[in-house]
Formats: structure tokens, C-alpha cells, sequence
């Protein structure tokens, strides 16, 4: 929009611009031509001041420069006069004298300091060269002066000045703390300071200390930025949110930027002042434009104003005219002709208004919409027509004609105004729709005609609105759509059929059900829908029922499109009307759902049936009278009783000893109602007579109401499992005390060693007394009586273990079998070998104990003679069959060796592999034999059972696991010797037991071998590195026989040590245990050999030997 | 009604032009304040502005553009003295200020220090250096830019036992510093004669002023060690460095506590600083590109290359202004902070672990021609 300025308001801005514009253009050329001239004079006197400044430091440095000069002028000659070095006291002197250096240290040229004060004689030979300044002062051979640093003692900043001359370098450290005193002079202003920073920016004179000591770096100010770049001046800058100027200089010698700073505020004062003025100026002056303005404008703008308002209510209609004020008289003549002007219109406008009056109220009272229409174009609408089409009466004049009319009829009505205009015969009146302003259409009658406006052709056209009577057409239609709808909602099928059964009409639920659409059900037959086979029984019962009785019901079943099946219960009454034919009306329901889950409840009552039937546990309902219901078939297989004899009895099969809990496990039931089963172990008598296990889950059966009916319970015979348990318990019990022998068996053997070893050692003695050597092989032969009997107690005891071949069991047994009979002439012994019999991987030996156990055991169950039968075959067993022996299911050879013997009682059976049990008389029997025979095949994965009873022989069957491998060749068996073998070299021999220890040393002594003992791990393996060291006593160790079990440090890890020290060491474990898993796992990591306590003098001599040649 | 309208527009025309010098000042949003607490002065000074003016380094690039979502950050900065009480003061001080955080402490023990009333006031503090194991694995609001010396510490250990093979090292620290110092002596310790090596002698020393190394370093090498650890700040471990060189009959292996890796080092201690060796996190002789961007910078703004402490200080920093342009509330800092997945670092990218202890790794460094150089 063009902004337009009014003319008061234009005269008035250039009376405030001619009066301002000059006073503001001079005054401010003013003030800048002053500030700059002041800004100048600043930068003069504060430059100046700067320069001063840095001349002062320059001096300042003067000094310290001169000193060191004449350290080195007294350097030089000393040096010429041979006096080297130069007497400490000379520089204490010095410092002493002109206090300006904090030391002052002599340095050579490759950076040693030579001399120091004051004196530190800590810090003589200190190396100064990684020092820059140092290395500068000796690279260019003149005056350096270091980058400033906190001093070590009192953190001010200080700096180095290198000084070289020919040989020597003159270092003094200068404490920059008098530059304070210096730049503390300089006060210009009250805001005004001086400030020196170094070749960093780094502050090191302030007024404020703490920014020194901080060491804050002021490097980022402009005036200190273009001053270390080589720009002195003075330049404007913002420190702490103060406005400053800083005018800098460069201090000569250091490179160091003096700055003198001034606030902006007290270097513009003046200047400050004057715009002040300035401003104060302008306000005045503008402030006399506005008044000036304000009084010469006012006439000629009031007249101008009066004529303004006059014609602004003229344009409105009102011709009263008030008094124009006077003006100027070239103003006063332009009112007069305004005046005369308004009289002339005001009369016309009266004679016209009349005469339009008297058509008005014609057409305007008219009840139909009136308009003209002229050049396509509404040139007059009464008001009827403006309420029809919701217009203002100045919105619709003017518009085109058509646009009144529905979009579909403008085409149609423009075209038959244009025919009518050029006379063509035309419909007089016709129905079209009409367009309101706000976009809606509304029916309208229409009638036109040629009628001459303003001269020209037009069109006056007749409006009649039909919307209220098309508003009751709606309403009836409305009130029957309302009526089909509601007969569509309902959910059931309601319907009509003629009197031969045929569809007249049905609602939508009916037509949905069925899937058909209307026209495809209306007029067929209901019998059509129905199963062929019924389809006649409707004409011939189902309709000739209806017509006599007048009504029909009942449930029948339908098919839909689909072909699917639906169940429908009907209600069916014949109308006979006053008028017109009589008609079939029916309702119907579909009950599809009820009637599908009545049959499925049935074959679900049919399938638990099914279900309790193929139970294998015995179940069994009862009522709460305790009398049976059903029970299944399982019950009668475990039980005896069948369902026919106790239907509706009680069973009697409770024993007299569980009544009690029985009964009181049945009251806790119903006592807490609820559906959780309950357990309970007990016993239960069969139909004939035997107690069996049991394990029974009860739980209560509820009726409809949620009462209890009765309850069923569920029952599972345990008898075989509890057998089991009681097997796996004895298992156990046998490995606890296999532990506890394999104990007693190891301490038994050391003691046996140490007796054996002093037999052996005295049997060697030469000139020994006939009878005492006789004693003494006697006391020898008892010795090996007692390792015999040991070595049984190790087989039984588990983890006593073998050297494992694969043997086939039809040979040993063969052989065992053939040396047995041979020894009992009066017992029969048979073996049967089986053909194709599976390889065992066992210990020949011990299976060749374990046999000969059981036939000594047999033969003495048979004092009189008898048979002995061994046979031995392949079986596979399962899971449950090994559940109490704790070994895995599968192929087993299974040997059994059945007698004609006594026989045992059942606690006897029990006992009979429990070590030191035994039925014989004291002293006829170890009661070592069965029990070894026992450990021996536990300890090859396998189990052994009995089956004995009183009179009737003993069978024992032993199940050894079955291999896969195949026999190899035996390795040969080694040469038998029975003397001792001699033979030369170290021995290390480790035994925490001292008797052992001593007895071996003997022994290997008496073989000729050197002997190390150690009473323990730690002593063994310091002994061993010390020899591998070289600091031991010895030059070598060959083999170390070292003991398994110790305190401390077992064998094990006395083993890995030695191995780490020297990994070719030869070991020999020796132990009361036999090759058992320990001793077997340090074998495979590389023991090279064992021996079992006690053993002989030949049987160690050998194994030694043995060794010795395989290293 | 006229006069009135006349008498307003002239009011109106002289006030724009009386009021349009003060109208041309631009309002600005009030400033973040952000506190600085390190010792800036005295004998662990240059730690302390290094920390700051790595600190400042950050502010200013963040206030040349633009600030913090359009507010400038004010930083104010106050000098600890490495004295306990003046650390809590000036944090006090800091905090009545109303700093939304404090990047600082620079050593180990003003932060111990510092640190409870900080946590009491829920305000977050930033410690560039801080590396004692004292304050690992504790929820407080405290978060570091170095991790806890434990790591570090232990590698150095098992790198002079397992690859200098070293047995025997006596140990020499400043008391000054004891947060730090001793739990580096303790973990170095029990690294090392875990490793099989002995500790054959210690020394301490708080502040330099009276104090001798010569003494020092004589009583050490009369145990004959194979190794020295130092445990002191750079221009103590130079003096003590020459100390060693001079009195030890062989030439014991030196080795080195990060707190002295600075060039001011290299310069006191010359040739006697050879062959030093460090644990450290960062490489100042690196030539990465983020790094030579930030060395550059740096060496524009204040004139000499940055130490570690000017690093972490950057580092501190700018974990900062990211939290901050975040969310401004200092209230929610820390989680701010802690929801971060990764921190900028002048040597990479790193992480917080959950108790804002940064996650780096460190690697060995020893000084090779006057240079500090990776040995792995």
C-alpha cells in the first residue's frame, strides 16, 4: 500500500529538518574531527611514555649485562695466568657487591656448570645444554637472554642471561621483580598502568602481582598482538569488559612489549563531554521546530480540516452543513461554491426517492423471488429472492444470471434465455435447483418472460421455492427406510412363504446365513436347503400340519451356499389376512453352536475314557462314600480285581499298618477342596495276597456346583524302584570303605618298605650266622604275606588301578579254570567259553585274581567236592538294569561262576563284599577276597551281583565293559632276576617318612649310587636347582626317586617344578598306593617310571638299572 | 484533541533521537560463568597454567563462535596454591559466584581435597590431571580427563621388570602431592614385587627449598638399584635426573611418573634426561592432524607448544562447552556429561566409564636424543 504523508505532517518534518539537519551535520563533523585530534594526543603522550619505558628496561638489563662481562674479563685471566679454576669467593663477591643476581653460575661450553653462587655444590657438573638459551649463547657467541620462567625458589618470573666468551659461559639468573618498581612509576590517569609482558605474551610487570606470578598471558590483545609481530602503535582493545587504548613499545634488548594502558573512558573524556553537549543541543532546537511549526501551520490547516469533515458527511447523506472556519480568502471562496453544490443535489435525490416507492412496495411484498435479468446479468432482485439465495442485495446485482443456478443447470438456462431473447418458443415455467450463497441447493419453480429494461431486452423471471414440499416427500421416505432397517437388524431369520413353502421375503440375517443373495432365495422352495432325504417330508407332513393346525415348531437342519450345515429352531403361523392370500410368517434362530458342542462334550467324555483306559498306572474313582465308580484296566492288571466285581464296593486292598496315614492323607483332601493332587508312598495288597509299592496322586472330583463328588487316584508301583535304591545305597557304602582301606593299605606299605629295606640290607651282610638268616628270610616271607595281603586291600579299594591290555576273557577264564581244577581234584570245574566273545580292556593279573577269588570262594562253600560252572557270553544292557552300580548301559561281557555250594542267606549277600567280613572261623579266611574282587571290577567300570540261596550254590555274576579295540602283542614280559644290580651315578631320593629315607639311601649306597636326601618338596627342588646352578655340592643328579604323597608340596607339583628347572629330569615315583589315577597323571606328563612300596632291594636295584639305561 | 496529537508526534521525534545511541547498544544475554581452580603460582605453577591456558584455549574458540547458544562464558580463575584449605576456599569463592562448574583441580591432592564440597553442592568438577586411585569408581561429580594412574602405574611396572628387566629399584617422591604420589608409589610397588623385582629404597622430599637431591639420589644408589623411579614434578625430576647421573657408579635406568613429561623436562635436564622412560597417555611429538591443529593454536595464542596438562585442560574444557550446549542447566550437568558416548580428545575420541573416570590407554615412552619418543 502507498503510504501517503498528509500535509501537516510533511510541513511539519520540514520545519523540524531545516532546523535540525545542519546543528547535527556540523556537530558531529565536530566531535569526530575533536576525538581524533584527542585520540592523537594520547597516542603521542602514551607512546612516549612506553618507549621511556622500554629505554628503562633496557637500562635495567644494562647492568647485569656488565657484570657478567666482567666475570668473564676475570675468567680470561686466570685462565692466562694459569689460575684455574676461578675462586668461587670472586663470584660471591660480585653478587654480594651489586645484589642483582639471584646466581650466577660458570658453565663450559659443553653446559657443565663449573661454578655456582651462591654455592651449591650439589648442582656443580649440572647440564645445562638442552637449555635454548644456552645453546644459542654458544651457537652465535653473543648475549642471549632466556625466555622468562618462575623461579624454583620464589615462582616470580625470572630469566637466564648467557654471556659466552672463548671457553667459558657466564650464566646469571635474574629475578624480573625490580621491573615492578619500574612500571610502578608510570601514572598517567587514575585508570592508567603500565605492563610488560615477554616474548610470549606472558605477563611480567602489572600493577596487579597475582597476574604476574600466575604468569597470565595477554599475547591474545590487539596492541600486545601486532606489538610481538613488530607493530608498535596504539590500539583499542576489551580487557575484563573494559574498554582500553594500549599503546606499546618493544624493549630492545629482550624483545619484551611494554604497554601503557589507558581506559577509553578517561583518554575520551573531553570528547565525552562535548557530544553530551551536542546531544543537549539537538533536543532544544528540535523541541523549537515542533513549537515554531505547531503556531504557523495552524490557520490554513484548520480551514483545510473544516472543508475535509464537510465533504466526508456529504458522501454519507448528510447535507447540514457547519460553519467552515475562516482562512486565508482563496479558502474562503472554495467554501462558498462547496455550500452552493450540496443544495442542487439534495433537491434532486427527494423527487426521485418518491417515485421508486411506490414499485417497491410491489414487488418487494411479491411471495415468489422476483428478478431482471439484463445482458445475462441480475440487474434488480426483490427482497423475497435475496432471502431464497442468502445474497446481500449489492453481492448479487451485477452477478451473471446462471450463477444462481445448480452447476447442472446454468447450460440449460443460459441457452433457453438466449432463444427467449430472439423470440423462439420456449417453456413458459419449469423445476430446476438453485444455488444459495453458502453453496447449498434448493428446488425451485420457475416462469419467465421478455420484458424491456432500461430500454433494452431482459428477462423478468417468477421464483417459486419448493423446498418444504420436497421436505415432506423426504420424511415419508425416510419413515420406511427407518422400518426395513429395523426388520435387517434383528438377529434371528424372519421371514414369509406362501402356502406352497416358497420364500416371499426374509430379513438379512436370514440371507447372510444362508449366503445367497435376496434374489436368489426369494421364491424357493424351503425343502431345497434341506437334506435330500427329509426334502419330501416337508410337503407331505411338515406343510400339510401347518395349514391344520395353523402353527409349526421344532429344530431341523439347513444347508447354506457354502454347503456348510446350519441348525435352525423354528417358529412357524399361517396368516390368513382380511385381504389377499394367506401366508406362511416365520421366525427362526440359529442354534448351530448349542447343538455341535452337545456332541462334542460326548466325545470328549468318550476320550478320557480312552485316555484312563490306556493308562499304564492303575487308576481308580470313588464316590465320597469311599465305593468305586470306575477303575481301568491297568488297576485290574496290578491289582487282580475287575471292574465288575468292586462297581460300587470298596476295595480291600489297604494293609492294616497304612490304614492310619491312608485315611488321614484322605481327610486332608476334602478337608482343604481344592484341585491339587496330592502324593503319598504306601503299600497296597494285590488280589492275591502280595504287598506291593506304590506311589499314589489323589485328587478330588467336583461336581457341577463345584462340591466334592468323590475323588480319583492315580497309583504307580514302585516295588522295582525301591529295590534299586537299596542296591545303589550299598554301592555307596562299599566305596567309603574302599577309601578308608586304599588309606590303610599306603601306611601299611611304608612300614612294610621300611622293614623290607633293612631285611634286604642285612641280608647282604656277608659271614651272617646261618639261623639268623634263616630268622631273618623268615621275617622277609612274612613281609611279602603282608604286601600280599595289602595288594588286596588295594584292589578292592577304588582308585587302586592296573596296567590295562585288551584281553579275551574265554583264555583266562580257560586258564584259571584248567589251574584251579587242577588243585581241587574233587571239585568240577566246567567253563564254557562263548564264541565271538567281545574284548575287555583290563589288568591280567587281576583278573586272574578276581577268578581265582571266586573259586577259592566256591571250593570252600564245597568242603564235600561239587561243580563249579564258569560261563561267559555278550549282553546289552539297558538303563534301568544299571542304575544301582552307577556305570553306563551298554555292551558288557558278562562272566558267571556258579557253585553247588552251601549257599547264603539274604544278610549274608549283603555283606558278603565287605572288606574283613567273612563266615569262616577266625583265622581260615582274610575276608579280603571277595572284597577285592569287588574293587577289581568296580575299578574296570564293570559291577558284580550275587544270587544265592541257602543250600541251593551261589551264582555270582561279574559284567566287565566290552572294547572295541583289538589285542595287541604282548610287549614281552620282562627277564625275572632276582639278584641286586650295581651300577654308578646320583641319586636324589625325596621321602617325607625319615625311616624310609634312611633305609633307601642305604640300599641305593650298597648298589654303588651316590645319594641326595630330602625330606620334603621345597628341600628337594633347592637341592636340584643347585646342582643345575653349578652351586651345589654335586656335579649332577641322574634320576631323583621321589615319594607321591607328601605334606606341602605333593608329588605332583614337585614333579612340574623339577621339569621346569631341568625338563629332561629323570623321575621315579615311589609310593604305598598303587599306579593308581595321581600316580598315572604325572606318568603322562613325563615321569619316566614307578615302583610300589615296599619293594625289594633286586626289585629297586632293577628299576634303577632300568632307568639309568633309558636315559 | 489536535494540539494533543501534535504534541505527541513531536515527543516521539525527539525521543528516537535522543534514545538512539542507547537503542544502537545491543542487550546480551548474561554470561556463563565457568571456574578454573589449579596452582597457578609457586613451585607446581606450571602445571597449573598449562591446565589454564588449555582451559582458556577452549573458551575462547566457544566465544568467537558465539558462545553457548548465544551466551559468552566468563572464565574466572583462581590459583589453589597446592595448600588443601586454599583449594576449598577458592572453590568456595568460585561457587558463590554461581560457576555452573570448576575445571580443576590440577593435582591429585587439591582435588581430594576440593572434591566433598563440590559433591555437597552438586556442582561438577572437571580435573584435567587428576589421576589418583583414591577417587576411581565413585559416583560423585567428579570427572577426569586422565584415567586412575593404577593402569599406567602397573604397566610401567611390568615393563621394567618383564622387558628392562630390571630387579632391584629404589623410588624417590615429592610429599607434596601425596594423593598422587604414594598411591603411585603403592601400586608401582606391589606391580613390581609381584613381578618378582624389589623395592630396595625410597626417598621423599616436599617442596624443593632446603631440600637436597644430591643427598638424595647418593642415599639411593648405595643400594645399588638397576632402576629409579621418580615421582615428581618435571623441574624436580630434571634436578633429581643430573643427581643421579652424577653420583651413580653404572647408569641405573630412570623412570618417570607422567606429572614430569613436559618439554621444560627435555630443557633442565639435558643430556642426563636421556634415556628416561615413561608410562604415559598422550604422544606430544605426535604428528596427528587433530593434535597439530591444537599444538598450533596454541603455540599462536600463548607462544610456546602445550604441555599434557594444557591438553587435559583443552579437553576439560571443551567437554564443557559440548555439555552445555546440551542442555544449559547446570543441575543436570552430569548426566549431561555422562550421556555422552564418546569425549573429544586432541589424540581421539575417548570415553567416560560410568563413574566419569576417563577410558585411554597408555603406552611407553622414553627420552631419545633430547626427544620424547614410543618405545611400544
Amino acid at each position: 500500500m502507498k503510504i501517503r504523508c498528509t500535509l501537516k505532517k510533511v510541513l511539519t518534518l520540514n520545519f523540524i529538518l531545516v532546523a535540525v539537519l545542519p546543528m547535527a551535520f556540523f556537530g558531529m563533523l565536530g566531535v569526530r574531527i575533536f576525538s581524533g585530534t584527542i585520540e592523537q594526543e594520547v597516542a603521542t603522550r602514551n607512546g612516549q611514555i612506553a618507549r621511556a619505558l622500554a629505554g628503562e628496561i633496557d637500562r635495567f638489563l644494562a647492568e647485569p649485562l656488565r657484570i657478567l662481562e666482567m666475570v668473564n674479563d676475570r675468567n680470561q685471566l686466570m685462565r692466562r695466568e694459569g689460575n684455574i679454576p676461578l675462586p668461587d669467593k670472586f663470584l660471591r663477591l660480585l653478587r654480594g657487591r651489586y645484589r642483582v643476581f639471584e646466581q650466577i653460575a660458570i658453565v663450559d661450553r659443553q653446559g657443565r656448570i663449573l661454578h655456582l653462587s651462591p654455592s651449591r655444590p650439589e648442582l656443580i657438573g649440572t647440564d645445562l645444554s638442552g637449555q635454548p638459551f644456552f645453546q644459542e649463547a654458544v651457537l652465535l657467541g653473543h648475549v642471549v637472554f632466556s625466555e622468562t620462567f618462575p623461579s624454583p625458589t620464589t615462582g616470580l618470573p625470572t630469566i637466564a642471561v648467557a654471556f659466552p666468551e672463548k671457553e667459558m659461559v657466564a650464566v646469571g639468573y635474574l629475578s624480573l621483580d625490580s621491573l615492578q618498581e619500574i612500571t610502578d612509576k608510570i601514572i598517567v590517569g587514575r585508570g592508567s598502568y603500565a605492563v610488560v609482558a615477554d616474548r610470549r605474551g606472558n605477563i611480567i610487570a602489572h600493577p596487579e602481582r597475582h597476574l604476574v606470578s600466575e604468569r597470565v598471558n595477554i599475547g591474545n590483545l590487539e596492541p600486545v598482538r601486532r606489538a610481538l609481530s613488530g607493530e608498535v602503535g596504539t590500539f583499542p582493545y576489551e580487557f575484563r569488559d573494559i574498554r582500553k587504548l594500549g599503546s606499546t613499545a618493544i624493549a630492545g634488548r629482550t624483545g619484551w612489549v611494554v604497554m601503557l594502558c589507558q581506559t577509553e573512558e578517561e583518554a575520551f573524556a573531553p570528547v565525552v563531554k562535548i557530544k553530551m553537549m551536542l546531544f543537549a543541543g539537538l533536543a532544544l532546537t528540535l523541541l523549537l521546530a515542533l513549537f515554531l511549526a505547531a503556531v504557523v501551520l495552524k490557520r490554513p490547516l484548520r480551514s483545510i480540516s473544516g472543508l475535509t469533515d464537510a465533504a466526508r458527511k456529504i458522501s454519507a447523506g448528510d447535507y447540514r452543513l457547519e460553519e467552515i472556519p475562516p482562512g486565508y480568502p482563496e479558502i474562503d471562496i472554495l467554501a462558498g461554491g462547496f455550500r452552493e453544490m450540496v443544495r442542487e443535489i439534495a433537491n434532486r435525490e427527494d423527487a426521485l426517492l418518491r417515485s421508486e416507492n411506490k414499485y417497491r412496495a410491489f414487488v418487494e411484498g411479491s411471495f415468489d423471488g422476483i428478478f431482471l435479468q439484463k445482458g445475462g446479468k441480475i440487474v434488480f432482485a426483490n427482497r423475497r429472492l435475496l432471502e431464497m439465495v442468502g445474497y446481500r442485495e449489492e453481492e448479487l446485482l451485477g452477478r451473471e444470471t446462471w450463477s444462481i443456478y445448480a452447476p447442472e443447470y446454468q447450460q440449460l438456462m443460459k441457452e433457453r434465455a438466449l432463444a427467449r431473447l430472439r423470440g423462439e418458443v420456449v417453456p413458459a415455467q419449469c423445476e430446476v435447483q438453485m444455488l444459495r450463497r453458502d453453496g447449498s441447493l434448493f428446488p425451485v419453480e420457475i416462469s419467465a418472460r421478455v420484458v424491456t429494461v432500461e430500454g433494452e431486452p431482459g428477462i423478468q423471471v417468477w421464483v417459486n421455492d419448493l423446498s418444504e414440499r420436497r421436505r415432506i416427500e423426504e420424511e415419508r421416505k425416510t419413515s420406511e427406510q427407518r422400518f426395513v432397517e429395523l426388520y435387517d437388524s434383528v438377529s434371528d431369520f424372519i421371514f414369509t412363504q406362501d402356502m406352497e413353502g416358497r420364500f416371499l421375503s426374509c430379513n438379512r440375517a436370514m440371507l447372510e446365513a444362508f449366503g445367497y443373495p435376496r434374489e436368489e432365495l426369494i421364491g424357493r422352495k424351503a425343502s431345497e436347503f434341506m437334506k435330500p432325504e427329509l426334502a419330501p417330508l416337508f410337503e407331505t407332513e411338515y406343510m400339510p400340519k401347518l395349514k391344520e393346525q395353523g402353527r409349526a415348531q421344532g429344530v431341523s437342519a439347513y444347508y447354506t451356499c457354502n454347503r456348510g450345515r446350519i441348525y435352525l429352531e423354528y417358529r412357524d403361523d399361517l396368516i390368513r389376512p382380511e385381504n389377499g392370500e394367506p401366508f406362511v410368517s416365520g421366525i427362526a434362530r440359529d442354534v448351530t453352536g448349542r447343538i455341535l458342542s452337545e456332541r462334542a462334550l460326548k466325545e470328549r467324555e468318550q476320550s478320557i475314557f480312552a485316555v484312563l483306559q490306556a493308562s499304564p498306572n492303575p487308576i481308580v474313582a470313588y464316590d465320597t462314600e469311599g465305593n468305586v465308580r470306575f477303575m481301568n484296566r491297568a488297576f485290574t492288571a496290578v491289582f487282580g480285581w475287575t471292574l465288575e466285581e468292586l462297581s460300587g464296593r470298596k476295595v480291600d486292598f489297604l494293609p492294616e499298618e497304612e490304614k492310619e496315614k491312608t485315611i488321614e492323607n484322605i481327610k486332608e483332601l476334602y478337608r482343604y477342596e481344592d484341585n491339587r493332587p496330592r502324593t503319598m508312598e504306601t503299600k497296597r495288597l494285590t488280589r492275591d495276597g502280595r504287598i506291593l509299592d506304590i506311589l499314589t496322586s489323589a485328587a478330588l472330583i467336583f461336581d457341577a456346583k463345584g462340591k466334592p463328588a468323590g475323588m480319583v487316584v492315580s497309583s504307580t508301583d514302585i516295588t522295582q524302584l525301591k529295590k534299586l535304591e537299596a542296591g545303589l545305597l550299598q554301592a555307596q557304602k562299599m566305596e567309603a570303605v574302599g577309601v578308608l582301606a586304599g588309606g590303610i593299605a599306603h601306611d601299611f606299605n611304608n612300614l612294610l618298605m621300611g622293614i623290607q629295606g633293612n631285611i634286604s640290607l642285612v641280608l647282604l651282610r656277608e659271614g651272617l650266622n646261618g639261623d639268623i638268616r634263616r630268622n631273618i628270610e623268615n621275617v622277609e616271607a612274612l613281609v611279602s604275606r603282608g604286601a600280599g595281603l595289602t595288594r588286596q586291600l588295594l584292589g578292592f579299594a577304588r582308585g587302586g588301578k592296573y596296567e590295562v591290555k585288551i584281553h579275551d576273557m574265554n583264555e583266562i577264564i580257560a586258564a584259571e579254570a584248567a589251574l584251579f581244577g587242577e588243585t581241587k581234584k574233587e571239585i568240577v570245574v566246567a567253563a564254557t567259553p562263548a564264541p565271538d566273545l567281545w574284548r575287555v580292556e583290563a589288568d591280567r593279573t587281576q583278573m586272574e585274581q578276581m577268578l581265582m577269588n571266586l573259586f577259592v570262594n566256591a571250593g570252600q562253600a564245597m568242603p564235600d567236592g561239587g561243580h563249579i560252572d564258569i560261563v561267559a557270553e555278550n549282553v546289552v544292557i539297558d538303563e534301568n538294569f544299571v542304575k544301582p552300580y552307577d556305570v553306563k548301559p551298554g555292551r558288557y561281557v558278562r562272566v558267571s561262576v556258579t557253585d553247588t555250594g552251601a549257599g547264603m542267606d539274604d544278610a549274608t549277600q549283603k555283606r558278603i563284599f565287605e572288606p574283613f567280613f567273612t563266615t569262616k572261623e577266625a583265622g581260615a579266611g582274610t575276608g579280603l577276597g571277595l572284597a577285592s574282587t569287588y574293587g577289581i571290577i568296580k575299578n574296570h567300570g564293570g559291577f558284580i551281583n550275587v544270587y544265592s540261596e541257602k543250600g541251593k550254590g551261589s551264582s555270582f555274576h561279574i559284567y566287565l565293559p566290552a572294547s572295541d579295540a583289538r589285542i595287541g602283542k604282548d610287549e614281552g614280559v620282562a627277564e625275572k632276576f632276582g639278584g641286586v644290580m650295581r651300577g654308578e651315578g646320583t641319586i636324589l631320593l625325596v621321602d617325607d617318612e625319615e625311616t624310609i629315607r634312611e633305609v633307601g639311601r642305604e640300599m641305593l649306597e650298597v648298589m654303588g649310587y651316590t645319594v641326595i636326601t630330602a625330606s620334603g618338596g621345597a628341600e628337594a627342588i633347592e637341592k636340584f636347582a643347585a646342582v643345575k646352578d653349578g652351586t651345589g655340592e654335586f656335579a649332577r643328579i641322574d634320576i631323583v626317586i621321589q615319594d607321591m604323597i607328601m605334606p606341602g608340596m605333593g608329588g605332583g607339583e614337585v614333579f612340574d617344578r623339577l621339569k621346569e628347572i631341568d625338563p629332561e629330569v629323570t623321575v621315579l615315583l615311589a609310593s604305598g598306593y598303587s599306579l593308581n589315577g595321581q600316580a598315572k597323571e604325572i606318568l603322562a606328563r613325563g615321569c619316566r617310571g614307578f615302583i610300589q612300596k615296599p619293594f625289594t632291594m633286586g626289585e629297586l636295584s632293577r628299576k634303577v638299572r632300568e632307568m639309568m639305561n633309558g636315559k | 484533541m489536535k494540539r494533543e496529537r501534535n504534541f505527541s508526534f513531536a515527543a516521539l521525534a525527539a525521543l528516537v533521537l535522543i534514545a538512539l545511541p542507547i537503542l544502537a547498544c545491543r542487550q546480551e544475554k548474561p554470561p556463563l560463568k565457568v571456574g578454573f581452580t589449579g596452582g597457578l603460582t609457586g613451585r607446581h605453577g606450571e602445571l597449573g597454567t598449562a591446565g589454564r591456558n588449555g582451559a582458556l584455549l577452549a573458551v575462547e574458540e566457544v566465544n568467537e563462535k558465539g558462545g553457548i547458544n548465544g551466551r559468552r562464558i566468563l572464565f574466572i580463575t583462581k590459583d589453589d596454591r597446592q595448600d588443601e584449605q586454599t583449594a576449598v576456599k577458592v572453590d568456595s569463592e568460585l561457587l558463590a559466584e554461581g560457576v555452573v562448574a570448576i575445571i580443576g583441580h590440577m593435582t591429585s591432592q587439591m582435588s581430594v581435597a576440593a572434591l566433598p564440597l563440590l559433591n555437597e553442592k552438586r556442582v561438577v568438577m572437571l580435573s584435567p590431571t587428576t589421576t589418583t586411585n583414591e577417587l576411581e569408581g565413585k559416583d560423585d561429580f567428579f570427572i577426569r580427563m586422565e584415567p586412575a594412574s593404577r593402569k599406567q602405574t602397573e604397566s610401567l611396572a611390568r615393563y621394567a621388570r618383564q622387558k628392562a628387566r630390571l630387579g632391584r629399584i629404589a623410588v624417590v617422591y615429592d610429599t607434596a602431592n601425596l594423593s598422587y604420589t604414594e598411591d603411585y608409589f603403592r601400586c608401582f610397588s606391589s606391580a613390581f614385587t609381584a613381578a618378582g623385582g624389589k623395592i630396595v629404597g625410597v626417598e621423599t622430599f616436599r617442596g624443593g627449598a632446603g631440600y637436597s637431591f644430591m643427598k638424595a639420589a647418593s642415599r639411593l644408589c648405595r643400594q645399588k638399584p638397576e632402576g629409579i623411579l621418580l615421582i615428581a614434578n618435571s623441574a624436580d625430576a630434571a634436578d633429581l635426573c643430573h643427581q643421579i647421573r652424577k653420583t651413580a657408579s653404572g647408569r641405573p635406568v630412570i623412570l618417570s611418573s607422567g606429572w614430569a613429561m613436559t618439554e621444560e623436562f627435555l630443557r633442565k635436564g639435558g643430556k642426563s634426561v636421556e634415556g628416561v622412560i615413561f608410562d604415559n597417555l598422550i604422544d606430544l611429538g605426535s604428528h596427528e592432524p587433530r593434535y597439530r591443529r591444537f599444538k598450533d593454536s596454541f603455540k599462536n595464542r600463548f607462544g610456546e607448544y602445550p604441555t599434557f596438562g594444557a591438553v587435559h585442560g583443552y579437553e576439560a574444557a571443551r567437554l564443557l562447552a559440548e555439555a552445555l550446549k546440551v542442555n544449559e542447566d547446570a543441575r543436570h550437568l552430569k548426566e549431561t556429561i555422562m550421556g555422552f558416548d564418546k569425549v573429544y580428545g586432541v589424540f581421539g575420541d575417548f570415553r567416560l566409564d560410568r563413574f566419569g573416570d576417563a577410558v585411554r590407554d597408555s603406552f611407553i615412552m622414553a627420552v631419545k636424543d633430547g626427544r620424547l619418543q614410543r618405545v611400544e
